[in-house]
């Protein structure tokens, strides 16, 4: 392959999948249960991160904590790119006064600080996994909009699309079976360049305590309540931070090299 | 000019009421009650009564909504629900935190995310090139809160340099970790952003005439070149202005730092409704101004810039 930097992603995207999905192989001890005897031990052999203060090993959470980001990092992903696909699709192929709205509530979504919003919805309707997707997913559809938007405004154009209108096909047979395919690749693009957003936006909740809630192993809230033994145990938080860090970086280099190897005149989304 | 921002100054004024709008319906639409969260635990039914009769809670929707706007008009923000201070005097005190806090990350973002965007066009190709591309790359994707914590656990646990947390009486050494977590994924974007303007203003023809002329490659790059990069450069730490509000929010918490972030949080997770929607509102009002104020150094900076004058921008 001649992306180098897309390999990289790809290998950390991988490790980071695979050991969220086989975590209950890779691992034989328990996320959750407490072993109050193995407090905050020092890496070691059978603990290469070291227990938390409950005895847990950091490790097995790590890596059950990817299965909890990788969840919300995708379900909301889908849900930002359906909604987003959707409008994008009815705002650039019916254009004028149905275009204009929704493009003005994209701007009015992507001018509000994302952080405050998210924590607005999940402090209202109160912490949970279910709450996670859809606050994540809703913040996120419109730069998806505003991108599918864009490419139908192309492919609108194009000849087979005027063939296919003018021998009557009707306007939901033209979106889905005619447009909606000759949109699909930036859409798995931008699928994976939000996918390190998402993540990223569920761990800073989960740091706040607005997220996954205790005992679910999540990279955030492993994070904050290492802050109390940075002293003695720093690993706690120093273990799962390096982590995330890996994960937004793999899905961030894995988005460009798509990007860049589907179509290089793309441009980048302007929000990161 | 002076028209362009005066009209641009006019345009607050809706914007800023569709901002208190969104804000008020979301926070009255989405469930949970504040006066639960104010009196805790223990209540009995007759103090919930009375509270919500005082704060006017149990009045219609639109009538609320009315109160709310024509307090807006009289620049009232209103009272906290929990501690009873004016949100304005709260605000008035906390602002200049988040401020100092934001123009000290700001400042390290310019100046290091230059600095490395620079040298990193200068030695181009080189190995030191690859290092800083690839750090910036590592820096967008590092959360704000952990880098937050990686500094603590080194500085301050591991070295004992600087302090862990807290404002300290304003003192720069309780500054320096909370502005460098600030300006992180700032300081990676200005870097990859100089670099990249810089290497498409060498490519240009008076940049090859400069060289012609014997000019050293640094002074080159410094004197011609990014001059004409400084653009794209502004635009960055520009639209950053909004991500500095979002990172303001975990910044002051990780480091107790009394702004407005952990103020706007704090009345976030407490549903303290006047607190919310002042310190929002304010949050907006401040963004819109940095905006405008870059707008106008855009043109300053670049002759070639013409202030459109029709639009809301």
């Amino acid at each position: 392959m001649s992306h180098p930097s897309g390999v990289v992603g790809a290998v950390l995207v991988g490790i980071v999948v695979f050991s969220g999905l086989l975590a209950p192989l890779l691992t034989h001890y328990d996320p959750n249960i407490i072993d109050m005897d193995h407090a905050l031990q020092a890496p070691s052999f059978s603990h290469p991160f070291g227990t938390d203060a409950f005895g847990r090993d950091v490790v097995t959470r790590v890596m059950y904590g990817a299965r909890f980001s990788l969840q919300v990092g995708v379900v909301s992903r889908l849900i930002a790119l359906v909604i987003g696909t959707a409008l994008g699709l009815l705002a650039g192929y019916y254009g004028g006064k149905t275009d204009r709205w929704i493009m003005r509530l994209a701007d009015v979504t992507l001018a509000y600080p994302g952080l405050l919003l998210l924590i607005a919805v999940m402090a209202a309707v109160g912490p949970s996994k279910l709450a996670l997707f859809i606050a994540i997913g809703v913040v996120g559809w419109a730069g998806v909009a505003r991108l599918v938007r864009a490419q139908v405004l192309t492919v609108k154009e194009r000849e087979f699309i005027l063939a296919i209108r003018s021998i009557g096909a009707s306007d939901p047979i033209v979106i889905v079976r005619h447009i909606l395919p000759n949109v699909l690749t930036p859409i798995i693009v931008i699928f994976s360049m939000g996918l390190g957003a998402s993540i990223m936006a569920e761990s800073s909740l989960s740091f706040l305590g607005l997220g996954a809630q205790p005992p679910t192993a999540s990279w955030g809230s492993m994070i904050a309540s290492g802050i109390d033994y940075l002293r003695v145990a720093p690993w706690l938080s120093l273990a799962p931070g390096i982590v995330v860090t890996l994960t937004v970086l793999g899905f961030n280099l894995l988005g460009d090299a798509l990007r860049d190897l589907s179509d290089p005149k793309l441009g980048r989304p302007t929000k990161r | 000019m002076l028209h362009y921002a005066l009209k641009r100054v006019l345009w607050f004024v809706p914007i800023l009421l569709g901002v208190a709008t969104v804000t008020f319906f979301l926070m009255h639409v989405l469930p949970g009650d504040p006066v639960l969260s104010m009196v805790g635990e223990r209540y009995d039914a007759a103090t919930i009564e009375k509270l919500r009769a005082q704060m006017h809670l149990d009045d219609p929707l639109p009538q609320r909504y009315l109160r709310y706007l024509s307090e807006l008009v009289r620049l009232d923000l209103g009272k906290s629900y929990i501690t009873g201070v004016p949100v304005w005097d709260s605000i008035k005190e906390r602002a200049p935190h988040t401020l100092r806090l934001a123009a000290a990350a700001m400042t390290i973002a310019v100046v290091i995310g230059m600095g490395i965007g620079i040298l990193a066009a200068w030695k181009r190709g080189s190995p030191l090139d690859y290092m800083m591309v690839g750090g910036a790359v590592v820096g967008v994707s590092m959360p704000v809160f952990w880098l937050g914590v990686l500094l603590i656990y080194v500085f301050s646990a591991r070295l004992g340099l600087l302090p862990a947390s807290g404002f300290g009486n304003g003192s720069i050494a309780y500054l320096v970790l909370p502005a460098l977590t600030l300006s992180q994924a700032s300081t990676a974007y200005v870097a990859r952003i100089t670099r990249s303007s810089v290497l498409d203003e060498v490519g240009e023809n008076y940049v090859k005439a400069a060289r012609a002329k014997g000019l050293s490659e640094p002074r080159l790059l410094v004197r011609h070149a990014l001059r004409n990069a400084l653009l794209p450069i502004i635009t960055v730490v520009g639209i950053d202005f909004g991500s500095y509000l979002s990172g303001a929010v975990l910044t002051e918490s990780i480091f107790a730092w009394p702004g407005l972030g952990r103020f706007t949080l704090d009345a976030i997770l407490k549903r303290d409704l006047p607190a919310i929607q002042g310190s929002v509102l304010f949050m907006a009002a401040a963004f819109m101004t940095v905006n405008l104020l870059v707008d106008l150094l855009y043109a300053r900076v670049d002759p070639r810039v013409k202030l459109n004058t029709g639009g809301a921008g």
